[in-house]
Formats: C-alpha cells, sequence, structure tokens
C-alpha cells in the first residue's frame, strides 16, 4: 500500500481491538473517530485508524499494514471492554515487539476504571488514559514531538465541556473500511452525547466519561448527522447513537428529534439507550416520527432493589413511569426494549418474583405490546459503583464474588463476571435457576405479542426476540450450573491447597484478527481456553496453534473435535488416530520444551498436523520427520508440501522406528540418537527402548504408556545415557498403538486389504435411489430419472439440497454406511462438518427421513459383475498407478443401480470407494470405475483425502465451473493415460464418452 | 522312581489337608464348592488318604516332581486331626513349608508345634481393619481368632503373611489391614482381587470389585507399603490391559503360572493333582500313578494356548496369558471367555444381568 500523500507528518495510529461477538458488531468507531480528528486538528498530526475486527487477515498482514501506513510517533491501542482485556495486553505485547520504539497508550472503559492493570512495570503499555481521550492524548502528542518520553503515566480525567468545541467527525479516518461497511456490521455508532447524572451501582460509564451530562448542540448534533448522511445512504443502516442516556434535556431532546423528522435524516432505525421517566405523549410521538426505537434501562421491578440499585429515589413513579410508556408506545408505534438485571448484589428470591410479576404486567395487560425484553444477569464491571465497594455489598447483603478479577481469565468471561451469589437468600445457582425456569416462559409470550412496525426493521426486531429466546434454553441453564459447579470444586481445591486463582497467562500474540473464519475461531477459542486454564505456557506454543491450521491436514470432524478436546477413536483398533484431543497435545508440546533449530520427530503422523506445529516448534532452522502410520506416504506428503523442514517417511507397522540418516548431517544405519524431540499421539504398554535410540543425551518424547482399556500415562521420557527417565504429566484416554512396541499386531493395512471388491450396501443404494427422484436442475450432483415417481417429500427436499452450501458432503456420506438405517442415524445425529449449520442440518434430516419413506428396491443381494470386471479393473488401476509410490489404493466398487450411467466415489479409510451401476453394460462400468479412480489422481481435494468439501455445485456457480475444469481434467488424463498405456480401451472409452455426453 | 526329566521337575507344590472349612466365605474358591449346573459342578476329591497314606503320597510327590517348597492349605487344614503330623512331615522332605489357614485354630500349642516343625511362614486371611465386615465377608466370628493367630504366631517365631482379598464388599480397606498387619508382626501382603471359582461364581455381581476399587488400592499399597515396610503381592493376574504395573513400583505382580516351568499344581487329599487350586480338571491321581504319566497329561500346556481372542496378539500375551482363565471358565464355561474381571471392566452393565440371572444357561 503507497503511504498516504500527507506521510511527511508525524503521525499516530488508534487501534480498536475490535470485539469478539462479531456477529454484534456496529461499525464507526466514533470514540477514535473523534479523538483521531481532534489530534489532526490540534496538532497538524495524520491520524490512522486501524479496528482488528475489520482487518481480517492474520498477524503477519496486520503488521505489514502498520509497516505500510507508518512510521509513527506513537500508537494508542483502546482497552474498551474490560471483556478483551487479555487480548488487549496480546495486541500490546505485539506492538510492542513489532515497534518497539514507538510509544504504547491505552484508553477506554477498562482502562480508565484500572490504569494500573494498563501501566505497570513490565507492561507493554508506556502511558494510559483516563477518562475521554481527546484532551489527555493531544497533551501525550505534544511531549512525545518535544522530545520528552513517556514513563508509564496516567493521564486525564479531561473531560470536554463544551461538545461543539470538537472537530466534526472524521468519518473520512475510516477509509479503510467503507467500501466493505456493509459487511462489518449492521449498525452505525456515532454518539451526541457524553456521561450520565445518575449513581446506577452496576454501571462503569462513570469512570469513563463522568456525571455530567454534556451534548453537541442540537443544530450540532443534527449537522453531524448531515455529514454522516454525505458518507453513506442512512436508510441502509440502524444507527445505534450509543449515547450512555440519550436526551437527558428535555428540550434538546425534543429539538433533535424533530430536526431528524424535518430534514429527513431517517436511517432504517434509530436505536438509543434512555430513561422513560420523563417521556411524555410528545416524546413518544416524536420519537417514533424520528424512527427511533429505545432502550429503557428498567433493571428491576422490585422498588427495594431499584433503591439498592440508585435507580432513583421514587421507585414507585420511576416503575409507572415505564407502564405509562408502555400505553403510549401502542398509541404511537413506538418500539422499546426493557433491560433487566437479575441478580445483582442484595437480589433475592422474593425481588426476583417481584420483577417478574411487574414485567408481567409490563408485557402482558394488553393482548400486543411494542416492547421486547432484554434480561441479562448482573456482571461485575471495573469501574462500576459495586466493584469499588466489593466489601460494603458483601457485609451489607452477604454477596459474594467468586470472581471479583475475572477479566484476567482469557476465556468464558462472561460466566465468570456474572459468577456471584447476590445475597444471604440467594445463591448464584438459585438466580440461574429462577431466571432461567421463571423467564423463559416470559420471553416466549413477549416474542408472540410483540407488534412491530410492519417495516422491513421488523426482522431485526424478530431475530432479537427470537435471539433472547435462544437464550433462555435448558441447555444454557444447565451449562451455566455445570460451569459453576466445576468453579466451585476448583475453589475449594485451590483453598484446601492454599493457593490463588492462577497467574494471568501470557501471549505475545494478537489474537482474534479473522472472527469471521470459523476455524480461525474455534482455534483461538481452543488457545484462549488452554491459556486460561494453564495448559498453555509458552509463546512458541501459542503462536504454532495459532499458525497451523488442523484444517488443512485433518479430515474437519476431527479437527473439530480435537478443537473442542474431544477424542475421536480411529475405525480400527491398532490404527494411529487423525489427532489427540487439544489439551493432550499441547501438555506433551509444552513438555517436549522444543526450540529454533531443534530436531523433531512425529512417530505417528496421520494427516501432518502435529508435525506442521513441530516444524513450527524448531522453525526455519530445525527438522522434522514425519513418520507415515504405513508405508504410503502419498497423502502425508501431500499435507506437509509446503513445509520446506519437514521430511516424510513411511514405517511398515511392524518395523521398529529408525530415524538415523533422515537428518541433515546423519547417516543410516549408525543406530546413534539423532532427534531432539519425539512425539507419538497413541498408546503403547511399555516405554519401547527404540525410543532411547532415536533421542540425543537428553532428548524428549512424549507420548502415553498403559492400559489398553483404560486411561493411560502421558510421559516425558528424557533420555539420559542408556535410560529413559519418565515423568508422568497427566492420565489421558488414548487409542492404543498396533505394530512395533504397540498394544497389539497392526491392524491390517491398504496392502492386506482386499485389492478390489464388489459390494451390494443397501446404505448407498438407497441414497442414490433418493438423489434419482430430485430434479434438482442442472446440478452436478443430479442423478434425476424422470421416469420415477415423484414422491411427495421430493420439491422441499431438492429445496432443503439448493439452501444447504455444504450439500456435497451429502453424497461422500451416502458412501460410508452399509445400512440405510445407520446412514439415516448419523445424517440426524451427526452429519459431516459441512452440514452442521442450520441449513446443513435441515437438508441432513431431510434426507435421512425421505431415505425412512422410501421403499426402494435396491438391488440384488448377490451383485453380479460381468466376469472379466475385477480382472479388467485390476489390471488398468495396475497401469494407471504404477508411477505412484505403494500399490493402488483398495477399491471397493459399489452397486448402486440408481446411478445408472454414472458414477460417484470418494475416499474413505484409504480405500477409494466407487459408486456405479452394475446393471450398465460391462465396458460401461469399467470405463466408469476408471474415470472415478483417475480423479484421484487429478482432482487436489480427492489427492489431499478430503472428497467432502463443501463445493456448489450448482449451474453457473464457481463450484460449478471448478467441477466442469475437474472434469475436463480427468477426462484428458483417462483419454492421455489409455492412449499412452492401455489403447485397446480407446473404443470403450469413446463409447462411454458419446454416452455420457 | 527320581526326578531326571527337566520337564517334570516343579519348584513348589500345594497340598490340600482337607476339603472341610468352618468359615462361610462368599468368596471362596475351592472348587468343590460349585453347585450343580456350575461349570466346575461334580468335583469329587474322592476318600480322604490316612495319615500314613497320605504322607506317603507327600513323600512320593517331592521325590518324584522334585519340589522344595510345599504350601499346605484346604478347606481349612488345621480341621485335619492329624494336620500337626502332616505338616511336620512335609518339614522333613522339603526346606520350606508354608501354611495357609483361616487362623481360628491356632492356639499357643499349635503355634508351638509349627515352630517345632520348622514351618517358615503362615498365611491368615484379614479382609477388613473391623471385625464387623471381616467377620460379615467371612461368614463365621473370627476377626479376633484371626489377629490373635497372628501375635501368637509373631510371638512363636513363625513369619506371618496376610492374604487379602479385594472385594467390591470391602473396597478401601486395604490401608487398614495393612496397617493392622504391620501392628500384629506381619510384614507382607498377598493381595488377591476376587478370582471366582467354585461356589464364588454365583456372588460375582455382590463381590467382585471393579477396576477403580482395585486401583485404589494399588495407589495405597504403594504409599502405605514403604511406609509401613509390609510388602505387597498380587497373586490373582491384575490384566496388564487394566492397569499399568510401572506406576507401582512397591507391588510384585504375578500372573497365572500354569502351563509354564513353574506352575501352581494341586494336590487333594486324596491325591488328585490339579493344575491349580481353581482348576476343576484332574490330571491324574499320585497315589495311583507316577508323577510323569500325570505331567503328561496335555491339560496344561492346551490351557495355557488357548485364550480369548481379544488377547491373541497382546503385548502381555505370554505373561497375562488373559489373566484368570479358570474363573472364566468357572464363571461362563469357556476358559477362552474373557474372564470376569476383565469382563465387568469392559462391560460395566453386565454386572447386574448377572446378579439377575446368574447362573444362566449355558
Amino acid at each position: 500500500m503507497t503511504p498516504p500523500a500527507s506521510s511527511a507528518k508525524p503521525a499516530v495510529l488508534l487501534v480498536s481491538p475490535g470485539i469478539l461477538r462479531w456477529s454484534d458488531q456496529d461499525f464507526g468507531l466514533p470514540h477514535l473517530v473523534s479523538i483521531g480528528g481532534y489530534l489532526e486538528r490540534e496538532l497538524g498530526v495524520r491520524v490512522e485508524l486501524l479496528d482488528l475486527g475489520y482487518e481480517g487477515g492474520d498477524h503477519r498482514a496486520l503488521a505489514e499494514t502498520i509497516a505500510s501506513l507508518g512510521p509513527f510517533v506513537l500508537i494508542g491501542l483502546s482497552a474498551y471492554s474490560s471483556f478483551d482485556y487479555p487480548r488487549v495486553m496480546s495486541v500490546a505485547r505485539f506492538l510492542k515487539a513489532l515497534h518497539p520504539d514507538v510509544p504504547l497508550v491505552g484508553g477506554g472503559y477498562h482502562a480508565s476504571a484500572l490504569p494500573g492493570d494498563v501501566v505497570f512495570e513490565g507492561s507493554p503499555f508506556d502511558a494510559v488514559v483516563v477518562g475521554e481521550g481527546e484532551r489527555p492524548l493531544a497533551d501525550i502528542v505534544r511531549t512525545l514531538l518535544g522530545g520528552e518520553r513517556l514513563d508509564k503515566t496516567i493521564y486525564g480525567p479531561d473531560l470536554v465541556q463544551e461538545l461543539d468545541t470538537l472537530p466534526p467527525y472524521r468519518w473520512d479516518l475510516l477509509r479503510r473500511y467503507w467500501p466493505r461497511a456493509h459487511d462489518i456490521g449492521r449498525k452505525f455508532q456515532i454518539y451526541l452525547s457524553r456521561g450520565c447524572p445518575y449513581h446506577c451501582t452496576f454501571c462503569m460509564e462513570r469512570s469513563k466519561s463522568g456525571y455530567k451530562w454534556r451534548a453537541y448542540s442540537a443544530d450540532r448534533a443534527l449537522d453531524e448527522l448531515k455529514r454522516l448522511a454525505t458518507f453513506t445512504d442512512l436508510g441502509r443502516w440502524v444507527v445505534n447513537v450509543a449515547d450512555p442516556l440519550f436526551g437527558f434535556n428535555r428540550r434538546w431532546r425534543r429539538e433533535v428529534l424533530e430536526g431528524i423528522a424535518r430534514e429527513g435524516l431517517l436511517p432504517r432505525q434509530y436505536w438509543t439507550l434512555t430513561r422513560s421517566d420523563d417521556l411524555d405523549d410528545t416524546d413518544v410521538a416524536l420519537l417514533a416520527a424520528a424512527r427511533f426505537s429505545i432502550g429503557i434501562g428498567l433493571e428491576s421491578g422490585s422498588p427495594e432493589l431499584l433503591r439498592v440499585m440508585q435507580k432513583g429515589n421514587e421507585p414507585g413513579a420511576y416503575l409507572s413511569a415505564l407502564l405509562r410508556l408502555a400505553d403510549l408506545s401502542r398509541k404511537h408505534g413506538l418500539s422499546w426494549a426493557a433491560n433487566v438485571i437479575i441478580g445483582h448484589p442484595g437480589e433475592t428470591p422474593a425481588t426476583m418474583r417481584e420483577t417478574h410479576a411487574y414485567l408481567e404486567r409490563l408485557y402482558l395487560s394488553a393482548p400486543e405490546t411494542c416492547g421486547w425484553l432484554s434480561v441479562d444477569p448482573f456482571r461485575l464491571y471495573p469501574g462500576a459503583d459495586v466493584f469499588e465497594r466489593i466489601g460494603t455489598y458483601e457485609a451489607r447483603f452477604g454477596a459474594k464474588f467468586h470472581h471479583p478479577r475475572w477479566w484476567t481469565h482469557w476465556y468464558d468471561g462472561p460466566f465468570h463476571a456474572q459468577h456471584i451469589d447476590p445475597s444471604r437468600e440467594l445463591d448464584y445457582e438459585g438466580r440461574v435457576r429462577f431466571m432461567y425456569d421463571t423467564y423463559a416462559p416470559l420471553v416466549t409470550e413477549v416474542q408472540a405479542r410483540f407488534r412491530g412496525q410492519g417495516r422491513s426493521i421488523d426482522r431485526v426486531f424478530a431475530r432479537s426476540l427470537e435471539e433472547q429466546r435462544e437464550q433462555f434454553s435448558p441447555a444454557m441453564r444447565d451449562r451455566l450450573l455445570a460451569t459453576a459447579k466445576r468453579a466451585r470444586t476448583e475453589a475449594v481445591r485451590r483453598e484446601s491447597a492454599g493457593t490463588s486463582e492462577p497467574p494471568e497467562p501470557l501471549a505475545h500474540r494478537p489474537i482474534g484478527l479473522q472472527l469471521r473464519d470459523p476455524w480461525v475461531r474455534r482455534r483461538e477459542e481452543a488457545v484462549r481456553r488452554l491459556l486460561e486454564t494453564g495448559v498453555l505456557r509458552s509463546e512458541r506454543v501459542v503462536e504454532a496453534l495459532l499458525e497451523v491450521a488442523p484444517e488443512r491436514f485433518l479430515p474437519a470432524e476431527e479437527a473439530e473435535a480435537m478443537l473442542l478436546d474431544r477424542a475421536r477413536p480411529p475405525a480400527r483398533e491398532g490404527e494411529a488416530p487423525w489427532a489427540v484431543p487439544i489439551r493432550i497435545l499441547v501438555t506433551g508440546l509444552e513438555a517436549l520444551g522444543l526450540g529454533a533449530g531443534d530436531r523433531a520427530a512425529d512417530l505417528a503422523a496421520r494427516g501432518g498436523y502435529v508435525a506442521a506445529l513441530l516444524a513450527e516448534l524448531v522453525g526455519a532452522a530445525g527438522e522434522v520427520v514425519a513418520v507415515a502410520p504405513g508405508v504410503s506416504t502419498r497423502a502425508l506428503a501431500a499435507s506437509l508440501a509446503d513445509r520446506a523442514n519437514v521430511r516424510v517417511k513411511g514405517r511398515a507397522p511392524a518395523a521398529p522406528w529408525r530415524l538415523d540418516g533422515l537428518f541433515e548431517g546423519t547417516s543410516e544405519g549408525t543406530r546413534e540418537g539423532t532427534c531432539d524431540g519425539v512425539w507419538l499421539g497413541a498408546a503403547l504398554p511399555r516405554a519401547p527402548r527404540a525410543f532411547r535410540d532415536l533421542l540425543v543425551e537428553g532428548g524428549v518424547a512424549i507420548t502415553a504408556l498403559g492400559p489398553r482399556f483404560r486411561a493411560q500415562d502421558l510421559v516425558r521420557l528424557t533420555r539420559h545415557g542408556d535410560t529413559l527417565e519418565e515423568h508422568r504429566l497427566g492420565r489421558v484416554d488414548l487409542p492404543v498403538l498396533g505394530g512395533f512396541g504397540g498394544w497389539i499386531p497392526a491392524p491390517p493395512q491398504d496392502a492386506d486389504l482386499p485389492a478390489l471388491s464388489v459390494e451390494a450396501w443397501r446404505g448407498p443404494a438407497a441414497a442414490f435411489a433418493v438423489f434419482a427422484r430430485l430434479d434438482l436442475g442442472r446440478d452436478a450432483a443430479s442423478c434425476f430419472d424422470p421416469a420415477l415417481p415423484a414422491p411427495p417429500w421430493a420439491p422441499e427436499l431438492a429445496a432443503a439440497w439448493h439452501a444447504a452450501p455444504g450439500r456435497l458432503a451429502l453424497v461422500g456420506e451416502a458412501l460410508r454406511h452399509v445400512e440405510p438405517a445407520e446412514l439415516a442415524r448419523v445424517l440426524r445425529h451427526g452429519p459431516p462438518a459441512p452440514l452442521r449449520d442450520d441449513l446443513g442440518r435441515a437438508l441432513a434430516v431431510a434426507f435421512a427421513d425421505a431415505l425412512d419413506t422410501l421403499d426402494v428396491p435396491v438391488v440384488a443381494d448377490v451383485p453380479a459383475p460381468a466376469p472379466t470386471l475385477a480382472a479388467d479393473l485390476t489390471h488398468l488401476r495396475g497401469l494407471l498407478w504404477e508411477a505412484q509410490p505403494g500399490p493402488p489404493p483398495p477399491l471397493v466398487v459399489l452397486d448402486c443401480r440408481a446411478l445408472g450411467p454414472r458414477g460417484r466415489a470418494c475416499t474413505w479409510e484409504g480405500r477409494r470407494r466407487i459408486a456405479v451401476s452394475l446393471g450398465e453394460p460391462a465396458e460401461h462400468v469399467v470405463m466408469q470405475v476408471l474415470h472415478e479412480d483417475i480423479h484421484a489422481l487429478t482432482d487436489p481435494h480427492v489427492w489431499a483425502g478430503r472428497d467432502a468439501t463443501a463445493r456448489d455445485t450448482r449451474l453457473d456457480t464457481p463450484g460449478f465451473t471448478l467441477h466442469q475444469e475437474l472434469e475436463q481434467v480427468a477426462l484428458a488424463a483417462t483419454d492421455a493415460f489409455l492412449r499412452a498405456k492401455a489403447p485397446g480401451w480407446m473404443p470403450a472409452f469413446e463409447r462411454w464418452s458419446a454416452r455420457l455426453a | 522312581m527320581s526326578v531326571t526329566d527337566e520337564g517334570m521337575q516343579v519348584p513348589r507344590l500345594d497340598f490340600e489337608l482337607t476339603t472341610g472349612c468352618d468359615h462361610r466365605c462368599g468368596h471362596c474358591y475351592n472348587v468343590w464348592g460349585a453347585k450343580e449346573g456350575d461349570a466346575q459342578a461334580g468335583y469329587d476329591p474322592g476318600r480322604p488318604l490316612r495319615t500314613a497314606a497320605f504322607k506317603a503320597l507327600m513323600t512320593k510327590a517331592v521325590t518324584q516332581s522334585g519340589c522344595t517348597h510345599l504350601t499346605l492349605t484346604g478347606g481349612e487344614p488345621l480341621l485335619r486331626p492329624d494336620a500337626l503330623e502332616v505338616i511336620g512331615h512335609a518339614c522333613t522332605l522339603v526346606p520350606a513349608v508354608h501354611l495357609i489357614t483361616n487362623g481360628s485354630h491356632v492356639t499357643p500349642a499349635v503355634a508351638a508345634g509349627l515352630t517345632a516343625a520348622g514351618v517358615k511362614s503362615v498365611q491368615l486371611t484379614l479382609l477388613a481393619g473391623d471385625a464387623t465386615l471381616h467377620d460379615r465377608l467371612k461368614g463365621a466370628v473370627c476377626f479376633d481368632d484371626t489377629c490373635r493367630a497372628a501375635l501368637t504366631l509373631s510371638e512363636a517365631g513363625v513369619a506371618v503373611t496376610i492374604c487379602y482379598v479385594a472385594m467390591a464388599e470391602n473396597a478401601g480397606e486395604l490401608g487398614a489391614v495393612m496397617e493392622l498387619a504391620c501392628v500384629l508382626g506381619a510384614r507382607q501382603i498377598s493381595y488377591n482381587r476376587m478370582s471366582p471359582t467354585g461356589v464364588a461364581i454365583h456372588n460375582i455381581a455382590r463381590l467382585m470389585p471393579t477396576v477403580e476399587q482395585v486401583e485404589a488400592d494399588l495407589d495405597t499399597a504403594e504409599v502405605l507399603g514403604p511406609r509401613l515396610r509390609v510388602s505387597v503381592g498380587t497373586a490373582m493376574p491384575l490384566p496388564p490391559c487394566l492397569f499399568r504395573p510401572e506406576r507401582y513400583a512397591w507391588v510384585r505382580f504375578g500372573y497365572c503360572s500354569t502351563g509354564t516351568a513353574s506352575p501352581n499344581l494341586v494336590v487333594d487329599p486324596a491325591g488328585n493333582v490339579r493344575s491349580c487350586n481353581l482348576s476343576s480338571g484332574i490330571l491324574g491321581n499320585l497315589a495311583r500313578q507316577d508323577w510323569a504319566e500325570i505331567m503328561a497329561n496335555p491339560y496344561p500346556r492346551d490351557f495355557r494356548r488357548e485364550i480369548p481372542a481379544m488377547c491373541k496378539g497382546c503385548a502381555y500375551e505370554r505373561s497375562c496369558n488373559g489373566g484368570c482363565k479358570e474363573s472364566g471358565f468357572a464363571t461362563f464355561g469357556d476358559a477362552t471367555h474373557p474372564e470376569p474381571f476383565l469382563w465387568l471392566a469392559l462391560h460395566p452393565e453386565a454386572r447386574a444381568a448377572m446378579a439377575a440371572t446368574w447362573p444362566g444357561p449355558r
């Protein structure tokens, strides 16, 4: 990227860390836009804004972006929310390592509440801004431009008293993001006022913008909206006026609302937070006319608890005001929401019941309501009165705060923040049970009675209502209760052991840069969870985990299970598993203690994921050997092809582990230890002596030793001379390995399986019989037979097929199950990964239903292939695969009559499964099978063993085009192969081609 | 005839002096306790040999087998009126004689007699650290007798070994038993997880310990053993597919010896020879046959060769050899069926079925 023309000016970079829940992301960053404009106007500097949530790309891309925009005299990083604190610190450490000479300044809500969390000895931050950022940050830049240094200084608070003195919002500072603004967020955020005069005990606003309500003048506020309308079409946005308290001043409020209506500054909808005390008929009419919907911080229906919360001196009037608003909203069509907090310190079963009774009156006293209900647990926010006077609340109510510094946890911040016993009469579990059991019916009823506006915005309301309803599921309740039980058990354990909560784990790489990529999100969640629990401790391992994408090396189901810390046993006992649960993997990697330049080996490298991690850990100067669990190295070599420092080795299962001669500068046959670290992710009965011969003195092997049918010991074996010293790392339950040194003889390998078998499985036959009844239009996956009667479910199933992005995985799954009932069960309860979104599940269930209802005349029990079929195929496959290492993968031909002249194929457990109709002419069957087999050599997805890709196959989609292109490649390859190796088959090939064309 | 053929030599022999016993243990493995319909039903030890004949039998056995270690057991061996005479005779034949008794008949006079005869050690059974549970499991009021016997024997200079049978109903008692054994002067624990044959197969659902319970015992032994200086050895096999022996450096693990060079052959009161205490298969009768003829019986060799299918090729196939296959035969009628301890470990749900229907039709 070319630096901006004004790059000669000193430059300041303001960075927003983004938020982890990307679905709620707003576009706008008004706080940074305001600060940036102020700095440019006051100091003549150039300001660049980055939002890590908007950026995409990984940490390397971020480093390049910053380099292209700089150099900078200062980087400001917003510690906006306490939920983001560990992530902000990891970003800060990353930025500091990247640009150690550029001062780094923190700000935001968390920084304002706890500046000591930002600047401390050893912190990457050089200064922190408390309160609003414009004036303190300008002071800092002046200091730096004057040649002075920052020294862990706290700046501010220095609030802007007259907002009109601020420069106009410089929305152009978001120039990097405007082209995809609507992809980033569905709401646009802007502030028209700051501060809140109320003293609500749960709110942290006071730590940032104080108790004084300050607003742009009404004219200026309208000007800002007009200016915004020149940047973007307001009509496409929900505009979130994110003021702490919109319209505290009645005259200002009415002037702004009238101006909006008068000037036609109408977005899809305005959304803001305000109070109902001061809203009368005129206000409600104005709000509705200006397309506002409002959130009211009701918080409780209990007068007693409202006093505790300091919501006002007259709770009765306060509660009446909202009832009045509910009536007026029906009259004027104003949509509103009441926010309720359950479990504030002092909450009791009685106050919860009072609140619930009030809410029933508020929402259910009329047949319909314009309001919806937002119920949240009380959360302990730094800067709030409750936080600052925890001792008082504990003494007064008997409240107990289980995690008073919850934001230092890497994972499950929302739980830790709310894990509080509100009072002597009510513990956390009681609060959760009441909240879920009592509010679920109410929320459902509110959803049923909600009256929208008759506009498209109703979809947004409906989504909010549905999200709220989903939050009150029994599964969510049980999850919270289980988490609380674990937390209490852990607290008791710590108390008895005399230890405190574990210290904050460190990470030196930013997490959360690719929030829209579900795989990256899963990976980062796993990393955060492991950081929090202390399993993940070293920076190198963190970086390796963030760097290596498991889904590139493992089948999707395996990668997903691994990241969720779940075990998936291999299909046959004795086989190496694809992966081990990530907690075990990370425990082992930490214990390996590999460093740059080391030599390491994965002795059962199925897929290559661990080998790729090892390659990251040892760096470019190190070397890794990935030992394939079998003589065939093709798939493993393909997975690791782009790793320059990884060598792939095949090994017969009965052969001992040997690594001599595989690393640079070592020679074969010497039997001298060459390896610094060895990983074997499966269980062995006892420590093999062979490990000693693999390792250098002091080298480490990680594996599981112990029982075949029960948990084993994950051990670190360190070579000392002729002995292996064992250190137990924990109990694990890993699949046992077969073969040399293993528990049992090796399971049959590819070479042991019959090279070719012909089967009549009812599962695939029934599945394709269903497909044959589906008119999928011009879809490459179609095998529609219009001559067949159309069952009633066909149109709906075809629609489900078209709607589900991962539809093609259904074809692969159909080839895996012998019986239709088993296929139906898997589709209903554990569909393949590409079908696990809502649409995919809908397709899977609909297909399973069709399987159940279709009485498919499958095939004869014993297929009767042409007598020469096996011989012809064996001969041709031998020729086809002779240039490849190892024998052809075993082939299972599945007789599926519904396919007619077509074929379908997948690779499963090292075997090619090719479905064709054996009712077709013999030469056609041979050509079809050969063609499908050639796909395994020409289609990169099949080559890499990932048939179940979510490729689109519908006409005019990129997937269809790709499919066609791959088909042409396979056809050309078949043609070339037969011409060169088996010209006698060319006439058959031409007849086959002509028939399919 | 004297021993010349190495294949006939055995280092040890067990003699069952009597089938009678005055305790009623639910876990008793004596094969003559099997009920009608059981796989081991119908074992008939025949008429016990009289004193002279039995002594002569012992002499013949030692001479022809070359054994140097005799274990005298029962039933309850001290119920035999000529027990001390027979024991004394045994002590003249071999350097090491070991007695297994229930302890209820060890008076100071008996202890003195054992000392005088030269008995090396006596094994008593303690199933719990308190009398109530111990006596309930033994089916007799005998806890005090056992403790008294241990003290009496220790005072008489006879080494005492404590046998502990691990069952579901005494789970967690090993620690108390080890401490008590230490107080009573015993320095050795023979740890036996229940291995059901005889009448015990009818109590599997109630008494068979879980793997977790046995593992907890091993953990206890590993901690308490060195502290109390009480050694622990397992007599009944603990399959390594369920435990990791390397975790327990203090515990000596034993496995089935049938068909090995060091078998645990047993001679009953009538001279019938079996491959072990738990086996109901008679290899021959030493009163009527020579040792060489009995040792030619292929049963032990075939028994060792036949293992459950799941154990074939296992890393511990040669040492573990399928665990206690005799209990597999007694329980399931098939020595190649996974034995009940292993079976219940892999199929915990089978316990309820066994409680409801056992023994079922075979």
